[in-house]
């Protein structure tokens, strides 16, 4: 298979409602009728090309790790090409849909990790070869996820191609999710499209086209513009040079949170280059329909948006709060409270995770803060950014919607025979696309509990599990207390812990549902194969 | 006037004597009725300890049990009142009994700091096991008072889940699940419901008492740890709450705790022999597994520690009492996480106990099952069961929209109470914790010593508390009609500019 035929099969993983049309192109093809496996090879095969151009950059600068990009790459290639040639799409049914991509997420996330397990990147000297793979996996599935949880230690040891790779993982990441936002949640029934079409002016959907593969290459497109226009205004401020504009891009973007430096933002201790990152951070947290539009001259969506206004309003008071705090209570100058103050928020607000800090004592350190002060950045990585964007958490339209349905509880119990309707905007929400809202807020509060009583008996402590579950799966990146913004999470947290943090990073990153009825699917199939 | 116009106007005539029909003056008068005859029991014991304190008492419940007669001869309950004009009333009892309360603080040799004994009193009558003041140094009558703060608002919680809101919030979600035929209700009227619930309370009361005292506890003790176990409000007269009372004690404080936060449909169904019933609450099953597992948890978390001690605080977590055997501040995370959720989960519906209840919490995960098989099948109708009983969708957006307002409540308060400078962990757990009315939290220690708080941190609690007790109700309604109200004068002020345009 050429590489042509190789990323034009690749954009399939992106478009699930075409796998029935795919199923009728394909069906004279020969190969096993399997959905989730014909799915993965081809996101194998788009990995396996990251891979292969990050061997590039490496080849042509520090040249350390070359040989296990390379070998990486091909052998993800290869293993992708296997499972394409070898399968054909099988049924469109959705448990099929939840296979494909849950199954498609955990493969990309072990796989991703042998570039560094080959490399020896958590190898600090004598480290156990279970410590390196549990190691590699975190950071994988911190970079797919685009969490930027970081399991490193050592920044300095890892090729430059290597460090470009773990960038290109979160833009991967941030491009899968921006994609199945759209394209794949709707068609699964969470109801992202459903609540976007009903805000959205006119009678075109946030389907930009009639075509969910066109939409999808718009998106992509658009992308791709943010990421270079990030890219280029670092490189055009002082300090950053190409490759850490290139780096920063594809992880501001993406709302990933990954640096190439230990340090992260606070490497540059820049003004300017935090001002750009910022800029880049809110951008990357809006819907990207809007920004489609806007490149195309039309800035209504922008205005027209209940879920953007609240989204910038609610980053502009949190920011005034943490602002407040740190200099009232906090006892830092009015500048520097606001500096440190408005880059964690935005941080932390669009779910991307970079830090200011230059050092463990330094402001931009949030883990010293005053307690309210990070009780609103708590807050923050709860809701996260907009719908339809790069971000995680439960996602600014979702607070509104279930604001609005816990008012109207309220009232109803003062007028038991009103008929409230919950409106988002000037528009009334279904009550199926509440209830689903609903649904969704009380898993991910049963995922967040589970996972508190399953780190802390693992041996985490209560304050750093709850920021680091609710951290993953908002894919925030740094959590509280000794697993901070300028802390390592392998130093943090046990070996079983992060995997358990890496799970968590991928349910959170797939909006919860797929995940969960992946794993409730082989149940489900049991229990009716034996009743 | 006709009797019809008389009704209409809201006033009755019964023959010579016109009474006002109102459900929050009658609530009112009533409470007060039975605080004055608990406050004058305690000044009879106290005046011969301390004559100030008992002449104080005295006086209260003279006063009390006078405006409490004067009340019921002017006010009843005729029409069925409307859920705002109950949920009002019960705020306004509970106000008018936490100003009492204070009072009686400052007038008594307890404290004489108003922040301090308003705190005290909220504490009490909402029954949150925390306390700005020494018991250590309090006289015998006013022990005996602060138990009976507590005793006399988990009673008032009581009538208020199985008598007054059922009877106006049908199908609601803040109705407890175990109304079955009309034939098995406890409460089929609220004459009847009040005396059967008051009677099952004061027996309980008496049962807990008397199991003290055959432990050896002192009459005086066993009195106040009978009136605030059985309430699940966790007053001591100790300042290290249960930790100093030997095996026996602590035995019998998990047993009656556990039975604190049963519902009382469970103890009506066993009075009536009603065995199947009984052995078929789904809701009972899940309370005792709670606390079995919260239990096994804490004894593979804490080293070294006995049954009984696990088996105590994970009873006093899960009932909401806020009693401690044990210094649990100090444990693993993993058991304080363990902790924390029962607390949070609370106890049964129509108990004395508190936090979200375990019915609700069974309900919310059924609901997110269903969910997750819509996602599948979209189409597919599925029910949701608790108790057998379907739980209408109605229903269960309510209890969603409740869960997600509870919740909201719980971040406003910690963030709050972070502003007071406690930390993450102490103020999240405060603040769930007040609103469940346990009390203690890492920051004021097992006894709940709330003086480690600052008084703005404790004013704070206050309305937290009330709510947890009472519902959270009428808080959410006066933060909706503050953001009503908000939304009103933008369109005013809008209408306003257009106008002068």
């Amino acid at each position: 298979m050429d590489s042509a035929a190789a990323a034009g099969a690749a954009m399939k993983i992106l478009r699930p409602l075409e796998i029935r049309r795919a199923t009728e192109l394909h069906h004279d093809r020969g190969g096993v009728p399997n959905t989730p496996l014909h799915v993965m090879g081809i996101a194998l095969a788009f990995v396996a090309v990251g891979m292969l151009l990050s061997a590039l950059i490496e080849a042509g600068s520090t040249n350390r790790d070359t040989g296990p990009l390379v070998v990486s790459g091909f052998l993800t290639f290869g293993l992708g090409a296997f499972l394409w040639w070898a399968t054909r799409p099988g049924s469109a049914r959705a448990r099929d849909v939840f296979a494909a991509v849950g199954w498609t997420w955990i493969v990309i996330t072990l796989v991703g990790a042998l570039p560094y397990i080959l490399a020896g990147t958590f190898d600090l000297g004598g480290t156990p070869m279970t410590e390196q793979i549990v190691n590699s996996i975190f950071e994988s599935a911190s970079g797919y996820s685009c969490t930027g949880s970081t399991a490193l230690v050592d920044f300095e040891s890892p090729g430059r191609g290597l460090l470009m790779y773990r960038q290109a993982t979160q833009w991967y990441g941030g491009m899968g999710i921006v994609v199945l936002a759209v394209a794949v949640l709707p068609f699964l029934g969470v109801g992202g499209l459903d609540l976007m079409t009903a805000e959205a002016p006119g009678p075109s959907s946030d389907r930009l086209t009639p075509r969910i593969a066109e939409t999808a290459k718009r998106l992509w497109a658009t992308y791709a513009v943010l990421t270079v226009g990030v890219g280029i205004a670092l490189f055009a401020v002082p300090g950053p040079s190409l490759y850490d504009g290139l780096a920063h891009g594809l992880s501001t973007a993406s709302t990933g949170g990954f640096s190439p430096y230990g340090k992260s933002i606070g490497h540059y201790n820049s003004v300017l280059v935090e001002s750009v990152i910022i800029i880049g951070m809110v951008i990357g947290g809006m819907n990207f329909a809007h920004h489609w539009r806007a490149l195309q001259g039309r800035f209504s969506g922008y205005v027209n948006d209940p879920e953007l206004r609240t989204y910038l309003l609610m980053l502009a008071v949190c920011t005034a709060l943490v602002v407040g705090l740190l200099w009232v209570d906090g006892g830092l100058a009015f500048g520097a409270a606001f500096r440190a103050g408005i880059f964690n928020v935005v941080s932390l607000g669009t779910s991307t995770g970079f830090g200011n800090a230059t050092n463990q004592a330094s402001n931009g350190n949030f883990v010293l803060w005053v307690p309210a002060a990070q009780m609103v950045l708590l807050f923050l990585m709860v809701v996260g950014a907009c719908t339809g964007s790069t971000s995680g958490g439960i996602k600014v339209m979702r607070l509104q919607v279930l604001l609005g349905h816990s008012i109207r509880s309220v009232r109803r119990t003062q007028q038991p025979r009103a008929v409230i309707p919950v409106r988002h905007g000037s528009h009334a929400v279904s009550e199926d696309i509440v209830s689903r809202m609903a649904g969704f807020f009380v898993l991910y509060l049963l995922l967040v509990l589970s996972g508190i009583v399953i780190l802390t008996g693992l041996g985490a402590g209560l304050l750093e599990s709850i920021g680091a579950i609710v951290g993953s799966l908002g894919n925030m990146g740094p959590a509280l207390g000794e697993a901070g913004p300028t802390a390592s999470f392998s130093e943090a947290f046990s070996q079983p812990a992060r995997l358990v943090l890496a799970l968590f990073m991928i349910i959170g990153r797939l909006e919860i549902f797929p995940m969960m009825l992946m794993f409730a699917l082989p149940a489900r199939a049991l229990r009716e194969r034996f009743s | 006037m006709s009797r019809t116009r008389l009704a209409d106007t809201g006033v009755v005539s019964l023959g010579t004597k016109r009474r006002t029909d109102s459900f929050g003056r009658l609530a009112i008068t009533d409470s007060l009725l039975v605080l004055g005859v608990l406050s004058g029991l305690a000044g009879l014991v106290g005046v011969f300890e301390d004559l100030g304190d008992g002449i104080v008492l005295l006086v209260t419940g003279a006063v009390a049990v006078a405006i409490g007669s004067l009340g019921r001869g002017t006010y009843e309950r005729r029409h069925r009142p409307t859920p705002s004009r109950v949920v009002g009333g019960l705020a306004a009892t509970w106000a008018v009994l936490v100003v009492v309360g204070t009072v009686v603080y400052l007038l008594s040799s307890a404290t004489d700091n108003v922040g301090t004994a308003l705190f005290e009193s909220a504490s009490g009558f909402s029954t949150t096991a925390l306390t700005a003041l020494d018991p250590t140094q309090l006289s015998s009558g006013m022990q005996l008072f602060r138990g009976a703060t507590q005793w006399l608002g988990a009673l008032i919680g009581l009538l208020a889940a199985v008598v007054a809101l059922p009877g106006v919030l049908r199908g609601s979600v803040h109705v407890p699940v175990g109304q079955g035929r009309r034939l098995d209700r406890l409460s089929p009227g609220p004459t009847t419901g009040r005396r059967r619930v008051g009677g099952i309370y004061l027996g309980l009361t008496i049962l807990c008492g008397l199991a003290y005292a055959l432990t050896g506890m002192g009459a005086k003790d066993s009195v106040v740890h009978a009136l605030t176990t059985v309430s699940t409000g966790g007053f001591t007269n100790r300042a290290d709450s249960f930790i100093s009372y030997g095996a026996a004690t602590q035995i019998v404080a998990t047993v009656f705790m556990t039975l604190a936060g049963m519902s009382y449909f469970v103890f009506w169904w066993v009075l009536r022999g009603q065995r199947k019933r009984f052995l078929r609450s789904t809701e009972m099953w899940l309370y005792f597994a709670m606390i079995a597992s919260t239990t096994v948890a804490i004894l593979l978390a804490v080293d070294g520690i006995t049954v009984r001690h696990a088996a105590f605080q994970a009873a006093s977590a899960a009932s909401t009492t806020g009693l401690a055997s044990a210094d649990w501040t100090v444990f693993p995370s993993s058991a304080l996480a363990v902790l924390l959720i029962a607390v949070a989960t609370g106890s049964m519906g129509a108990s004395a106990g508190g936090g979200l209840r375990i019915a609700r919490a069974g309900a919310l995960v059924a609901y997110a099952q269903r969910e997750l098989r819509r996602q599948l099948d979209p189409k597919i109708v599925t029910v949701v069961k608790i108790e057998s009983r379907v739980v209408a969708d109605e229903e269960l957006e309510r209890l969603t929209g409740y869960q997600i307002a509870h919740l909201g409540l719980c971040a406003i308060g910690a963030f709050l109470l972070a502003t007071t400078g406690i930390d993450m962990v102490s103020s999240l757990w405060t603040a769930i914790s007040a609103l469940s009315t346990a009390g203690p939290s890492p920051i004021t220690g097992p006894s709940g010593d709330a003086t480690n708080l600052s008084s703005t941190a404790r004013l704070l609690l206050i309305p937290g508390m009330l709510a947890g007790r009472l519902t959270i109700l009428p808080l959410l309604t006066a933060v909706i009609g503050v953001l009503q109200a908000k939304t009103h004068l933008v369109k005013w002020t809008r209408r306003l500019l257009r106008v002068r345009r």
